[in-house]
Formats: C-alpha cells, structure tokens, sequence
C-alpha cells in the first residue's frame, strides 16, 4: 500500500471510532423458525397426501372385500335347469367331462353381456346325448374381472374346478352370436343346473360302477335321456 | 453475494446458534459503513448509531420476508441512509411545529462527530471527495456501489476518486516530504 494512503487510513481511523457492537442489539433480534414452520407445513402437507392416498386405498380394499362377487341377474329363462327332464330335452349335449383347466378370460369390452367370459378345456368327454370330440371348450358365463371381483349369474355363481368331473346339460354357441368375446362352437354354461359336480367320479369305470353320490345325479339324466328317446 | 450465502445456509440449518454467528459477521462486515453513511447525513454520532442498529434489527427481524438473492450490503445501506433521512425530516417538522422552536434548533457545534471527521481533512478534500474515499478505500465499496447510492454515473465516481486520490498525495507527500 502506498504511503500516503496509509497515512490517510491513519487519520481516519483516529477521527472515526466504530464502537457498535452486535452485542447491544443481540437481546432485541428475533430469530424466526420459519423455514422449520415451512418444513412442518410441507411435512403437514404430505401427511395429509399420505392418509388421503392411504383412506382410498383402504377404500378401494373394503370395496373389494365387500364387493368381492358381483351376481347379475340373468333375464327370465324358459328352460329350468334344475328339473332334469326339461334340462335334457333343451339340451343338444349331455356329456360327462373333465375340467382339464381355465384357458383365459375374456373381459367386458362392450359386447355381449357385461361379465367376463371364462374359457376352460374340457377333456375326456363321455356323451350321453349327442356326440362330438372328447376334447373341447367350455364357456362359462361369468368371472374375474380386473379388480379381481367375481361377477357371475345369480344361479350360476360357481366357476368350474379344473381336475373335477362334471356332467354337462348344454348347447353350442352359433355363429350368428359371435362377437370378440364369444367363440362359437364352444359348449356353454348360463345356470349352475346346467354343470353338475361328480365327485369322486372314476373315468375308467362304467356309469354303472361310479359312486352312489355320482349314479344319483347321472341316473336321473340317463333316465331322462331314455324317455326322449 | 457471499453474505447472502452465508445467511441462507445459516437460516437453512435452524440452529439458533448458528444463525447468530452469521448475523454478528454481517454486523461486524457493515456496521462501520451504516455508522458513517448515517452519520454523513444525521451529523450526530448518537442519532447514527441509534439508526444503525434500528436498520440491522429490522434486517434480522424480518430476514424470513427479505429477498437473499439481492444484494443485502445495498439493502443495508438503502435502510440506513432512509431512516437516517427520515429521522432529519422528523426532527424538522418537530421544529416547525413546535412554538418555542427557536430553542430546539439544532446546535451546529453539537454535529461535531461528524465536523470532527470532516475537520481533518477539509484542507485538502471536500466533503463529497472524502465521502467517496471513505467509502471505496475504506468500507471497500465499489465505484458502481456507491454510483448506485449517491444516484451518479461511475464515471463521475471513478473520477471525483482519481482527483481525490491526487490531493491525498500531494497532501501526505507534503507532509511527509
């Protein structure tokens, strides 16, 4: 530094004393926690996201729960599956088979009615009326839907077991009703009376040899068959 | 704009303690520049002192509302140099109102704080070229800082400084020679 500016610095110094010091205003400074208020209002903020996501969440969890099946109501129908005669004289096919497995699901897209469409393989087909392949595709009239809800007919509300035996009451899907959704040629299931559960059911046996449970609901079907003819 | 980091990551950690030694930095940094600016105009050491610590108490107390990404020695210095030409607009007015205001005129010789600084170096600087000397060599302001505070170009600044410095020389190389 020059000479004459320290000098100058000099002078100043000794005509211009600071003698503020922090410490006189210490006690009157107001240190505000604003930022830790902001923190808590974006905190509060996202608390209030949270419990909101989480309540509907918890909402759509109890309208699963509680709407876990969706019956429809299936428009009045002039064949009553549960009597037997009736059942077997609408029927084109009365078979035994086994539910070898679910194939896929066809979901509402706007055709037909508004219920998924359950697509299962049928194996090892015994006819009783009629005649066709021992191998084949059942359609079930109801299912899953994307929210895992079942919606089924109110007197068809439960889907078919794979592995177990049933004995079918049904038709076959036309052409003239084919949409996305609906294959035709595939055998068809709209009532529960339509699909009987043999339990114990023996393929390598004879009707004959089966079970009581199973002969008690075969023989009435057989009997049926027989007055058609 | 290195205040302005210091107080937003001093406000940012919430320590109170911290806060504190960041408020005392820029008291320590600015107080000397707010005390003579004030003092330029309000003449008596008490009165600057007085609006000194009203402008740093009003800096701090309302730091939260405060816009950090601007200047704060300008925030400062505009602060102070407005109290202090408020507190002389007041005390005319008290003046003018006041019947027996011919004895509260203020006494010349009770500026002497001020006249004090100026005394000593009026032989050779006037008061704005000392004001401008002050500012730049001593509180380091720059000539576009105190451009923006005296409402003049740079250049006027730069060279009232340039003059100043001359007579400084020709002053202490007098004395000295």
């Amino acid at each position: 530094m020059k000479d004459f500016l320290e000098k100058f610095k000099e002078s100043f110094n000794d005509a211009f004393y600071n003698n503020l010091n922090y410490d006189q205003i210490k006690k009157r400074v107001i240190i505000t926690k604003d930022y830790e208020n902001r923190g808590l209002v974006l905190h509060s903020s996202h608390f209030v996201t949270i419990l909101v996501l989480i309540v509907l969440l918890g909402g759509v969890i109890l309208m699963l729960a509680t709407k876990r099946v969706i019956c429809m109501e299936r428009g009045d129908h002039f064949v009553d599956f549960n009597n037997v005669q009736e059942s077997v004289e609408w029927a084109d096919y009365v078979f035994i088979a086994k539910v070898e497995r679910k194939l896929y699901t066809r979901q509402y897209d706007g055709t037909g009615l508004k219920m998924p469409y359950s697509y299962y393989e049928l194996t090892g087909i015994v006819f009783l009326k009629c005649e066709g392949l021992p191998y084949d595709k059942l359609l079930f009239y109801g299912g899953y839907n994307f929210l895992n809800q079942l919606i089924v007919f109110k007197d068809n509300q439960i889907l078919p077991e794979p592995g177990e035996y049933y004995l079918f009451t049904v038709q076959r899907t036309i052409a003239s009703q084919q949409t996305s959704r609906l294959e035709t040629d595939s055998y068809f299931v709209v009532s529960d009376g339509q699909m009987r559960l043999l339990e114990g059911y023996i393929p390598t046996k004879s009707l004959e040899e089966q079970n009581d449970k199973c002969k008690d609901i075969i023989n009435p079907y057989l009997d049926a068959l027989n007055a058609v003819k | 704009m290195k205040d302005n980091y210091l107080l937003r990551r001093a406000l940012k950690t919430n320590d109170e303690e911290t806060i504190e030694h960041a408020f005392e930095t820029i008291y320590r940094k600015y107080s000397g520049l707010l005390l003579f600016i004030s003092l330029s105009v309000v003449k008596r050491r008490e009165v600057a002192e007085e609006i000194v610590n009203d402008t740093f108490l009003k800096f701090y107390n309302n730091i939260r509302k405060i816009n950090l990404d601007k200047n704060i020695k300008y925030w400062l210095v505009r602060t102070a140099k407005n109290a202090s030409l408020d507190y002389l607009k007041l005390k005319r007015n008290q003046v003018e109102l006041n019947d027996d205001a011919v004895l509260n005129v203020p006494d010349p010789n009770k500026n002497l704080d001020y006249q004090d600084i100026i005394s000593k170096f009026k032989t050779f600087l006037t008061e704005d070229e000392l004001y401008v000397v002050v500012l730049h060599l001593i509180f380091r302001c720059t000539f576009k800082e105190i451009a923006r505070e005296k409402n003049v170009s740079v250049n006027v600044v730069s060279g009232k400084y340039r003059r100043s410095l001359e007579k400084i020389k020709k002053h202490y190389r007098g004395d000295m020679g």
